[in-house]
């Protein structure tokens, strides 16, 4: 099936180290705060290593990402050797992911323990990395190790800053979910490979096209639904979605914003690699796009926000409005996801583009809990946010503008997020079986939208409107520096999107296959 | 948008520019002063800004009244033409150029969206298809021109009326009232729909902080909340109808690749293929029409075939013959469901964009959060939300909903909507008359008054239509008016409870003579503003299009102005005259009459209403092309409706005129007996018949 590997690909796979430097540099950057751990370095120390070590991954990735996709190789068979892919949606996420690094390690700071301090920022390095590498991954293999290096330290993270039983219980609760789905995510890779006989993505594509082009197969679809099975735990979508509840109400403030962020970025890249959806050509798809993929992700993701939504106005402890309110925002991915089938890479430019904005808002929320929460005066409710807005002005329109983001009010980027959805939604091709079924779907997130706004509205209104019932502690300065950036990049990707909305149509740009030698 | 282009932005543009962006600058001034020298700072800055912004909306009103005038404008092309745009890369720069309905659109990009396009090569400037991005779109035409200074001065009243409220903070106070202003008059000035959508959200949050921060009743917070949550619900659905009236009418190309266009010539050429979407208002509306028009032909044209198929059944003499003749009628049948489709799927549109108009302004079922959020607000805000917000929703029908929806907006607008607000005048002047808080009191005559605007709209008429823009100033100033005479009271009382006043006429006769005046222009006295936009909303439903249903509207109308006379003379009967009854004030004494701050402001308005009333015609005037163009295209949509039936008629008896007279079956039918596809009927010269899918 596979060409014969010719002189170019091989220097293009012995290249492949210099595709993830700034990666590489992460995990560097984590096993020299592991050995630090061993000498009992200082919480401020770790600190500064770890900003230095995103810090120098940045400048990597600034000097040598330009470079990457040169050292492909002018052969276009060598993408079916290839195990990194330093084109499409891959600059995207790496910035992505070393700018919510850099974001989470002031966050977190008051939840690292003193003498844990350097497996704390080390396992937080290695998920960085490791988020993005999903975002480069070509090849099955790849993918899964990328998205354990994100599993594994997460349990570490849970579990060192718990200091009483509901923090065990959360970071357990996660833990056998997680190897749970895990479990069932190699599974379903096990059908693909089966179905293919190779683990690359370019490959595994252009046969299963080939395939689906003659008939559906009961194999590779059972595979690539208990793929989804496995990423949808990632993104907690209903029904998906029983840890997150517990896990973010118990979980330490910082991880748990960790956790509502980059897993979602992780699954919904590795779901559009997996579904190959990138190509933006209904007849070009591995996968049945016009029944049952899309029905299933359609089912799915109005499920989740409606019952994220929903359970979501129940709720009264803040972290708690969090769990539902991610598992919402998963349905609207979702959405995207499921228009995306239909073709018009719109879709997936909606995905990349809300995944930034869905992480900036979502980090700016729990920096603000977490600079204010203290053991002294914890914030655990709603009612513990009366007053913000008098006591600490900066922190309030901070945690304002993340709120109406979330609502979608103009000017923040929650709205431009949720615009290009609505967009690549009401645009899809009317004549695919589908073509009604979004514009429903739009109509159902449009509602969702509308019911998300009452419990956001109502934090909104008791930050500012009550007075406080009792004063507020001193703010964590790191985690208030984070909140401030949060809200800042917010406010420009909402009042001029243009350049995120570039980058992320670069990202969803994929080579025509016209223009790759079928293999 | 670079620097450069900014720099070199002709004046025109540059002065709409500034009128945007003077609003949102004030606030950011507003927001830092903040607390300083007690707020007496932030006051003052608040109220020069204000005098600049009306300043310069009234510079450009006037200047721009000529370039706008009706005589050099006709806009043939069947779509709004906003001058002064920034970034119009072929403006031509001098302000006096000739008719100017040819205006393409901008380049300032906000969001990209249509797929990447290469460039245009040299030669190709033809082909140039419009652009489909996100756009910062905005202009001035007559629809929009007047109600900027109507916004500005409402601000400035506003301003000036809450001058003691805020006290905690009046520098931010002041900036969510600028930010306001902001968003209104960046919804008046927009050409995109999402830029439009955008700037009608963004007044929700200012409002919401105005509301819920400054109010001054007990449940400020839960009508603050109420007003937002109602407003963003029907909001989210007007964006969903807003995009998928996008994506329901993308440009339409000629065979070339060039932009279809309505002409002679090009009315007997076959469907346009489906190019780029837009977001862009004037061309939208474009292309809603081309749709329309071949929607109905293909309807006219399967309607035909269904009789034929019809006929050759009933007359079928053989069973072979007969079969065929069954296929052929399914296929016209379902041809006629295809070509209905769109119909279908635009009525939806049309009711999901009307959603957030009608909570806007509000049309009465969806009127719940308004009696408590005009209630609670700050005096000035009130007169801010009726005066200005209410009319975002009457604007957005007028520049979206009819304009992009004719085909829907002409089947169910009146039908649907007129009825409701037929009902919700005379159910508002109802309520009105039952309130003792003379604040709702305003606020119910404020909704019945709204009715007449949303009736003389979907009279799709130009005198209804233009009697509704016209109404949307009058009413403006009227009601603007009449709440910030309300704030008086609040004001020097604390209090709006009608039956705790009594007499005031002899102890306020400035402020007796104002009211006097409001309640005069409200009942619509002629020489007043009300009168004009009322009598051509109330004609408008006799045209003889909607004579059924306009006569039994038009005596609700009517029925709502007489009701209007009525609550608001027992009204003043009971304040301003009789024996005289104030409520007891904090310091024990009578507080004095007007000022001269608040008389100069309210008499300012007051004058607007008087010279509005005797001279109507230099606003009117401005809005005659936009209005009688939407007038034009309404009628000629309804014909289109007619078009359906007629046109089958014709092809139908054409047809028949040149059939043999056996139905002619072809072969494969004779020997196998198996139905395949009929062959096509329809008149030559047109490719696209229905049963082909589409």
């Amino acid at each position: 099936m596979l060409p014969a590997v010719s002189a170019s690909t091989t220097t293009a796979m012995t290249d492949v180290i210099r595709m993830v430097i700034p990666e590489v540099t992460l995990v560097g950057t984590a096993c020299a705060l592991f050995a630090m751990a061993a000498t009992a370095a200082g919480r401020g120390a770790t600190f500064m290593t770890m900003l230095a070590g995103i810090f120098l991954s940045a400048i990597f990735a600034a000097h040598f990402g330009p470079l990457e996709s040169s050292l492909l190789g002018s052969d276009p068979a060598s993408i079916y050797h290839l195990t990194i892919d330093p084109t499409g949606s891959a600059s995207f996420i790496r910035w992505l992911s070393i700018a919510t690094a850099g974001l989470l390690s002031l966050l977190v700071f008051r939840d690292v323990v003193e003498r844990h301090a350097g497996e704390f920022y080390g396992c937080l390095a290695v998920v960085a990395a490791g988020v993005s590498l999903v975002g480069r991954a070509h090849d099955l293999v790849v993918l899964y190790l990328a998205l354990e290096m994100i599993s594994i330290p997460t349990y570490i993270l849970l579990y060192l800053p718990a200091r009483n039983k509901a923090g065990q219980e959360a970071a357990l609760k996660y833990f056998l979910l997680s190897i749970l789905s895990s479990a069932i995510l190699l599974f379903g890779f096990s059908y693909l490979y089966g179905a293919t006989g190779t683990t690359n993505l370019a490959a595994i594509k252009d046969i299963l096209t080939g395939a689906n082009a003659q008939t559906v197969s009961i194999v590779t679809l059972f595979g690539i639904i208990l793929t989804l099975v496995g990423v949808a735990f990632r993104l907690a979508a209903v029904p998906f979605h029983f840890y997150a509840p517990d896990v973010y109400q118990s979980g330490p403030t910082g991880v748990v914003g960790m956790l509502a962020v980059w897993p979602k970025i992780a699954g919904m890249t590795a779901l559009i690699k997996l579904l190959g959806l990138a190509d933006a050509n209904p007849a070009r798809q591995p996968f049945d796009t016009t029944t049952i993929i899309p029905y299933a992700i359609v089912v799915l993701a109005s499920v989740s926000m409606t019952l994220g939504n929903l359970v979501a106005l129940l709720q009264t402890n803040l972290k708690r409005i969090m769990a539902y309110s991610g598992i919402a925002h998963a349905g609207y991915l979702l959405t995207a996801l499921a228009v995306t089938g239909s073709g018009g890479s719109a879709g997936i430019e909606a995905i990349y583009f809300y995944l930034a904005a869905y992480a900036f808002m979502t980090l700016g929320f729990f920096a603000v809990i977490r600079a204010i929460d203290s053991p002294e005066r914890p914030v655990e409710s709603i009612d513990d946010l009366a007053g913000l807005a008098v006591e600490k002005p900066m922190l309030a329109a901070t945690l304002a503008i993340a709120l109406l983001g979330m609502i979608g009010i103009p000017l923040t980027a929650g709205f431009v997020g949720k615009l290009n959805i609505f967009v690549a939604a009401l645009t899809a091709p009317a004549d695919s079986p589908m073509g009604q079924g979004f514009r429903i779907l739009a109509a159902v997130m449009a509602v969702n939208a509308a019911i998300g706004a009452v419990y956001y509205l109502r934090i909104l209104t008791t930050i500012t409107f009550r007075t406080a019932l009792r004063p507020f502690g001193s703010a964590c300065e790191l985690a208030s520096t984070a909140a401030v950036i949060c809200a800042g990049i917010s406010l420009v990707m909402g009042i001029y999107p243009k350049p995120v909305v570039d980058a992320a149509r670069v990202a969803a740009y994929v080579v025509p296959a016209a223009k790759i030698a079928a293999p | 948008m670079t620097w450069d282009s900014l720099i070199s932005l002709p004046s025109d543009a540059a002065q709409v520019l500034m009128v945007l962006a003077f609003p949102a600058v004030a606030a950011i001034l507003c927001f830092l002063c903040g607390n300083a020298d007690h707020g007496r700072l932030a006051r003052r800055a608040a109220v020069w800004m204000s005098l600049i912004l009306v300043g310069l909306t009234g510079i450009l009103a006037t200047s721009f009244q000529t370039s706008l005038d009706p005589t050099t404008r006709i806009l043939k092309r069947n779509r709004f033409a906003p001058i002064a745009v920034p970034g119009d890369p072929t403006e031509s720069r001098s302000k006096n150029a000739s008719p100017r309905d040819l205006s393409s659109g901008t380049t300032w990009t906000l969001i990209p969206v249509g797929a990447v396009r290469p460039m245009a090569r040299e030669g190709e400037a033809e082909k140039r298809v419009p652009n489909s991005d996100i756009q910062f779109y905005i202009g001035v035409d007559g629809l929009n021109l007047w109600l900027l200074p109507l916004t500005s001065l409402i601000g400035l009243a506003a301003v000036g009326l809450t001058w003691k409220n805020g006290q905690d903070n009046p520098g931010s106070f002041l900036g969510w009232l600028f930010l306001l202003q902001f968003g209104a008059i960046g919804a008046f000035l927009s050409f995109d729909v999402v830029l439009f959508f955008a700037f009608f959200e963004l007044t929700l949050v200012p409002a919401l902080f105005l509301i819920g921060r400054y109010g001054v009743g007990g449940t400020k917070r839960e009508a603050a909340r109420t007003f937002f949550l109602y407003t963003l619900f029907g909001g989210s659905l007007t964006l969903v109808g807003l995009l998928g009236t996008v994506g329901l009418n993308p440009t339409p190309l000629t065979t070339k690749g060039s932009e279809f266009l309505i002409t002679d010539d090009n009315l007997g050429s076959p469907k346009p293929q489906a190019g780029p979407i837009t977001f862009s208002i004037p061309q939208l509306m474009h292309n809603s029409r081309v749709w329309d028009l071949y929607a109905a032909r293909e309807k006219a044209a399967a309607i035909a075939q269904r009789r034929l198929a019809d006929v050759a059944v009933s007359t079928a003499r053989s069973p072979a013959e007969r079969e065929f003749a069954q296929t052929s009628l399914a296929a016209a049948e379902e041809g006629i469901k295809l070509a209905e489709r769109r119909s279908t799927y635009q009525m939806w549109l049309f009711l999901a964009l009307m959603a957030g108009f009608a909570v806007k302004l509000p049309i009465v079922p969806f009127h719940g959060w308004l009696p408590a959020a005009y209630s609670e607000a700050p005096a000035g805000i009130t007169m801010f939300l009726s005066a200005i917000l209410a009319k975002l929703g009457a604007f957005g029908i007028l520049r979206l909903a009819i304009p992009l929806h004719m085909n829907a907006a002409n089947d169910y607008g009146l039908s649907v909507f007129g009825t409701l607000a037929a009902l919700g005048v005379v159910y508002a002047a109802l309520c009105a008359f039952a309130q003792t808080d003379l604040k709702r009191l305003a606020a119910y005559s404020s909704v019945s008054h709204l009715g007449l605007i949303v009736l003389g709209a979907f009279s799709m008429s130009a005198l209804g239509m233009g009697g509704a823009a016209f109404h949307m100033i009058a009413h403006g100033l009227s009601a603007g008016l009449m709440f910030g005479l309300l704030a008086f009271l609040a004001d020097r009382f604390g209090s709006l409870d009608s039956n705790r006043f009594g007499g005031l006429m002899a102890r306020y006769p400035r402020y007796s003579f104002l009211m006097m005046v409001a309640v005069l222009a409200g009942v619509g006295l002629p020489g007043l503003c009300n009168f004009v936009g009322e009598m051509g909303v109330i004609a408008s439903l006799f045209d003889p299009r909607v004579t059924a249903k306009g006569y039994g509207l038009a005596a609700a109308a009517c029925a709502g102005v007489f009701l209007s006379a009525w609550y608001s003379f027992t009204f003043v009967r009971k304040v301003f005259f009789g024996t005289e009854r104030i409520p007891d004030t904090t310091d024990r004494q009578i507080p004095p009459d007007l000022d001269l701050r608040e008389w100069s402001l309210l008499s300012l308005l007051a004058l607007g209403c008087l010279a509005l009333g005797i001279l109507p015609n230099s606003v009117i005037r401005t809005m005659e092309p936009e209005i009688q163009m939407l007038g034009r295209i309404a009628a000629e949509t309804a014909v289109f409706a007619d078009t359906d039936r007629i046109d089958a008629e014709r092809i139908a008896w054409e047809t028949i005129k040149k059939r043999p007279d056996r139905n002619v079956i072809p072969e494969e039918f004779q020997q196998k007996g198996i139905p395949t596809r009929p062959p096509q009927v329809g008149p030559p010269g047109q490719p696209n018949t229905p049963s082909k899918k589409n």
